[in-house]
């Protein structure tokens, strides 16, 4: 019924449906999106918070009497090989990963839009030479790269991970939102609005980007599970974050210590595994929905 | 066809250039020199060691530097590991042939799990069976190669010991040669590949469920399907023959994938590959190896994605370069 009444007023007013409104349909009419939706938002409201609430000393507190120590009651997770209680370091692990790959799926949907954006509207050679730099990046082992340089970095953090991982993936959104962007251009819309005499950049930001916008923030739901996979194998490699910053990744390459005995001391790895494969998919979940939305021949709702 | 490769290959050219200097600058930038893994610095003199520096142009300007390595590069030469004492050509191709037949056998599992289930997908969409896939590519996205290492290794490996965990070949099997040493070799990959091929199938199941699903729609089947062709028919010789075109040419990206993924999963499996050489070659400070690593993968990708769009441009005529 409120379907009903939302296309008939839309259909009133004369204008199509906003892009947020469809995904809000779309969402609404995919169970298993909407689950994720709200199970995610709590997931990551606590995560939050608790990460807040821990005491910052506590993150680092070692007890060597409980190296790979067992659950028991007020540790329920157990001691990590470091004897580092192991529920403050998931959380605290889990906050991490998820802002520092929000940070670096932000940063290369910024940049990579912009340059996409120009390159798609001006075409001719500033996009030839845009494309020609992106194919360059596209064809780097972008990995072994970032390994590289993050053991060529002296003294590096946090912050210094983000804008490495941020300048080897913004070929992806720029390759994305150029294509976009070229079919745009052509359309009557953009030549109407040129021989009207509205100057490049109003048309740019103001006309083709909201038409774009949806690819966008689908690109960047997506983008983020990916880059936590990326973030994770960086640290379980050793190459990611700091030792001192816990990760869940980090959490993974403890595992690889236990060796035969991975299973009988689970609550070292398990809990973070899960912990990504849960987000992960929830991520996916929702970005899929908003994918469905963008394409009107997908959408279910 | 052949005007094609060719134009491609040129582009390569300028791109392949552009790459081997920024690969030498940052191998600038890394620690040590030609020396460091022939000379020990406790038995030499800091003197002797300035005059043989001078003496292999150490000091020269960085284009004269850039020239020899890549001259020497292009010839095979990537100068000597600073850890094993022995040219990087030589560590490299010990190394090569583990990665090749690991990543085929990867690439050969990814087509073999992820065709007959797009088919199915596509066949039966919104049915059961497709939905039972489309879960399982969802997990499969959203399962890092780590992630699912770590589920495999203790069933597999440890509780049911069905594969051994780490190396490449069994020390017994390898003196006994031929068929024991292949089997073993066979036995030591499989859970590995299984690890990468069943993470990477997502993306190609979901490509031929949708192309199959549009091709449902398309005139040529409503065509075909008002002549009265049997549903068998349609599906066998319009459908599939049409929305496996593209997926022919996904090999080249699949290789490309397989061999970025090789980092990892050489390094979870303890896999003597070239993947495995790169991690412990960064920890160990031994960067001419690395060096010569990245620059080698960085051909073997841009082979993968050319090899791609031959095989397209083979298989399906109708794309020509504009």
């Amino acid at each position: 019924m409120t379907e009903f009444s939302e296309m008939t007023q839309t259909a009133e007013s004369g204008r199509p449906p906003s892009f947020f409104r469809i995904c809000r349909r779309e969402i609404w009419s995919d169970k298993f999106a909407f689950i994720s939706l709200v199970f995610l938002v709590i997931l990551f409201l606590y995560i939050f918070i608790a990460a807040s609430q821990v005491d910052p000393d506590g993150v680092v507190r070692v007890n060597l009497r409980k190296i790979n120590g067992s659950p028991e009651p007020g540790h329920l997770l157990g001691f990590d090989p470091s004897g580092r209680d192991m529920y403050t370091q998931l959380i605290v692990g889990a906050r991490n990963s998820v802002s520092i790959a929000a940070g670096i799926a932000a940063i290369c949907c910024i940049f990579g839009t912009l340059i996409g954006l120009f390159a798609g509207f001006f075409g001719g050679w500033v996009d030839n030479i845009v494309m020609r730099v992106v194919d360059f990046f596209s064809m780097l082992p972008i990995l072994m790269i970032v390994i590289v340089i993050v053991s060529l970095i002296p003294s590096y953090t946090v912050i210094t991970l983000v804008w490495v991982l941020a300048a080897f993936y913004w070929m992806f959104d720029a390759r994305l939102t150029r294509a976009k962007t070229l079919q745009q251009s052509n359309l009557d819309y953009v030549s109407a609005a040129k021989t009207l005499g509205t100057p490049n950049w109003k048309i740019m930001f103001t006309q083709v980007l909201p038409n774009i916008a949806s690819i966008v923030i689908v690109n960047l739901t997506l983008n983020l599970a990916g880059l936590m996979g990326v973030e994770t194998g960086l640290t379980f490699l050793g190459f990611g974050l700091p030792f001192s910053s816990p990760s869940l990744g980090a959490h993974l390459a403890n595992a690889r210590t236990l060796g035969p005995l991975l299973m009988t001391r689970w609550w070292i790895w398990l809990p973070s595994a899960l912990l990504i494969v849960i987000m992960m998919l929830c991520i996916n979940f929702i970005g899929q929905a908003f994918k469905r939305a963008a394409d009107a021949r997908q959408r279910i709702g | 066809m052949w005007k094609t490769i060719v134009r491609r290959i040129l582009i390569l050219i300028p791109q392949m250039f552009v790459l081997s200097v920024f690969l030498f600058l940052l191998a600038e930038r890394m620690p040590g020199d030609a020396l460091t893994g022939m000379i020990d610095p406790t038995t030499t003199r800091p003197e002797r060691l300035e005059e043989l520096r001078h003496q292999y142009g150490f000091y020269d300007p960085w284009h004269v530097k850039y020239t020899r390595w890549i001259g020497n590069a292009v010839r095979g030469d990537f100068g000597r590991s600073f850890y094993h004492k022995l040219p990087v050509t030589r560590i490299i191709a010990d190394r090569a042939a583990n990665t090749f037949w690991l990543g085929l056998l990867t690439v050969l599992l990814i087509y073999l799990i992820a065709i007959p289930l797009g088919i199915t997908s596509g066949r039966f969409h919104d049915k059961p069976p497709d939905r039972a896939i489309s879960f399982y590519s969802y997990f499969a996205m959203a399962t890092p190669t780590i992630v699912l290492a770590l589920f495999l290794i203790p069933l597999f490996a440890f509780r049911l010991g069905w594969f051994p965990f780490g190396g490449s070949v069994d020390p017994r099997a390898f003196s006994q040669g031929g068929i024991h040493y292949f089997l073993s070799r066979l036995h030591h990959m499989l859970l590995p590949a299984m690890t990468a091929a069943l993470v990477s199938t997502a993306y190609i199941i979901q490509y031929l469920r949708s192309e199959i699903v549009d091709y449902e729609q398309s005139d040529f089947v409503t065509t075909a399907r008002s002549k009265g062709v049997p549903q068998r028919q349609i599906y066998s010789r319009h459908i599939f023959r049409n929305a496996l075109i593209p997926v022919a040419s996904f090999v080249g990206y699949s290789i490309t994938g397989v061999l970025s993924g090789s980092v990892l999963l050489e390094t979870i499996y303890s896999y003597p590959g070239m993947g495995e050489l790169f991690v412990s070659s960064i920890t160990l400070r031994d960067y001419p190896v690395a060096n010569a690593l990245i620059l080698l993968f960085a051909v073997l990708v841009v082979t993968g994605t050319l090899l791609s769009d031959i095989i397209l441009r083979i298989v399906d005529p109708r794309l020509k370069i504009k």
